[in-house]
């Protein structure tokens, strides 16, 4: 079964939707306080549901501790978003339950005993709820959870109570980054209770143009509130997006198709490439063939390529770990492969 | 677990006086704990007052600069979670719950800041289905509280709102109602 990223070609600006669901069980502490077999306990109990799982949602699922993982194996899940640094950190014992095509994951014992993810391609955030919402419906029978009929599933933060979810958009936007209109987009929809955050390790910066959109109150509306309030705000930010597309497309074409096609060149034949190069240069070469600027032969997705060439994922790729400068290498032959594949088509 | 003085109701409050370097760990109902605050013990832990409203006073006199010498009571008061002893000092330092029991024994403190974080402190989404059914009115379970009690929860509002001139009057009624409490006794 291909993973839900792995469709054909990414969508153009929202590039996936997800739902986080945070959970504790009535019966334990919260990790914070959790006991050595408390953890275990929860471990063992939630890998036990699994079978239960697979038959609700009709595909497979995978469960693993994550202090057996290698190194590699944790960071590429991390790259994918799958699981925490928090998590990875851990001494106790924490697992994670992923589905077949990684549309739905649970991370256990990490800040909460449960935080079921679920992500869906494009903007479907009701695809992705009714996903995780299942999955949540199903935990439950199995796992009495804590809650309280004020303050809702009871959480380690406070700021995660009441319905426990946090619901984002991944989003693509290169214009309103170029315009440098971010960081008053920002603030107007934070008076909406949205988070807008640039996706990087620093969590200021962003990379690839890429921001995740997300609610910022959990408690006192519904999740069905906290959707709609979402997929409004999303629809604002697209179309401001739009129009600075349209704008740039009229001031600056000739300089933006250069800088794409010199992405490309780059992409194509260059023989060392740095993940910082090599995510920004995706993302320029993204944005110009949105903006159709630039088109090729196959589909090419080119959100599932800045994740490919990752370091951890590079190395699974490679079979084998490998220093900065044969990854620089490496991700370098890898790209310029998949340029080639996909075929320039020339005027 | 019951408190330890009235051996009736339920304790709420994991209560840890240091006197002369000794620890005496107690757990108490809340309003026992309340009755109790106005203990005044020379310990050799000078500056804070031996109080459930010991950490707002406590707050306060930072905010205020103030000089410590007028302080002779002394000694130091550890609200704590009786279920999973998480102390409300490493609460507010990480701002993480140790428990569910958490909710309940911090919970007067609580719907401030949740006030603050959410707008809001009724969780109106989604239900776990044992609890389908409509929704109970939320029952306010206020223990009986001395004045000075209620004068220092308003304190506690009124700082974090940063009104310091409403907290400096609060702060002076408190410490008359002590006195005053003290005088009775
Ligand atoms: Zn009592
Ligand atoms: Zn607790």
């Amino acid at each position: 079964m291909s993973k839900w990223y792995e469709k054909q070609g990414e969508e153009e600006i929202v590039i996936s939707s997800r739902v986080r669901l945070a959970r504790n069980v009535a019966e334990y502490h919260f990790p914070g306080k959790m006991k050595e077999k408390e953890c275990a306990e929860l471990v063992r109990r939630v890998r036990e549901c699994v079978p239960g799982l697979e038959q609700k949602e009709g595909l497979k699922y995978y469960s693993c501790s994550i202090n057996k993982l290698t190194e590699t194996e944790k960071l590429s899940l991390k790259e994918w978003y799958i699981i925490s640094d928090l998590i990875i950190g851990k001494e106790q014992e924490t697992a994670l339950v992923l589905a077949e095509d990684e549309g739905i994951s649970i991370m256990v014992n990490e800040e909460e005993h449960l935080r079921i993810q679920s992500v869906a391609p494009g903007a479907d955030i009701d695809g992705a709820y009714y996903r995780a919402d299942r999955v949540d419906n199903y935990l439950e029978e199995q796992l009495s959870y804590a809650f309280d009929e004020r303050y809702g599933y009871l959480t380690t933060s406070p700021a995660n109570a009441g319905t426990g979810m946090r619901a984002s958009f991944l989003v693509f936007l290169p214009a309103l980054t170029m315009a440098g209109k971010i960081q008053k987009l920002a603030d107007e929809v934070a008076r909406y209770g949205i988070l807008i955050r640039g996706i990087s390790e620093e969590g200021t910066k962003t990379q690839g143009f890429l921001y995740r959109i997300s609610n910022q109150k959990t408690l006192g509306t519904t999740e069905r509130e906290i959707l709609d309030n979402l997929k409004l705000i999303l629809n604002q930010i697209v179309q401001q997006e739009q129009k600075y597309r349209e704008h740039l497309g009229n001031v600056s074409a000739a300089e933006i198709m250069d800088k794409v096609y010199r992405s490309y060149g780059v992409l194509r034949h260059a023989k060392r490439m740095t993940k910082e190069d090599a995510t920004l240069l995706l993302a320029q070469l993204k944005f110009g063939r949105d903006m159709g600027l630039i088109s090729f032969a196959k589909e090419m997705n080119l959100y599932e390529l800045m994740i490919r060439i990752q370091p951890a994922n590079l190395q699974k790729l490679c079979g084998r770990s490998m220093d900065a400068g044969e990854r620089a290498a490496k991700r370098a032959e890898y790209l310029n492969r998949r340029m080639w594949e996909a075929g320039l088509r020339e005027e | 677990m019951i408190c330890g003085i009235c051996k009736v109701r339920e304790a709420r409050i994991f209560y840890t006086e240091i006197i002369n370097g000794e620890k005496n760990e107690q757990y108490l109902c809340e309003e026992c704990a309340a009755k109790n605050t106005h203990f005044r013990i020379k310990t050799p832990f000078a500056d804070q007052e031996l109080s459930l409203g010991g950490l707002l006073s406590g707050l306060l006199e930072e905010t205020l600069e103030k000089q410590k010498n007028e302080q002779e009571s002394e000694g130091t008061a550890v609200l704590a979670c009786p279920h999973c002893g998480l102390t409300y000092g490493e609460f507010r330092q990480k701002g993480q719950f140790g428990c569910a029991g958490c909710y309940q024994s911090f919970g007067k403190r609580l719907e401030r800041s949740i006030k603050k974080i959410h707008g809001a402190d009724l969780h109106t989404g989604k239900q776990p289905k044992h609890m389908d059914g409509p929704r109970e009115p939320v029952k306010e379970e206020l223990p009986e509280l001395s004045e000075a009690e209620r004068l220092s929860m308003r304190l506690q509002q009124a700082l974090e709102q940063e009104d310091y001139e409403t907290a400096a009057v609060l702060r002076d009624r408190i410490r008359e109602c002590r006195a005053k409490e003290a005088a009775h006794e």
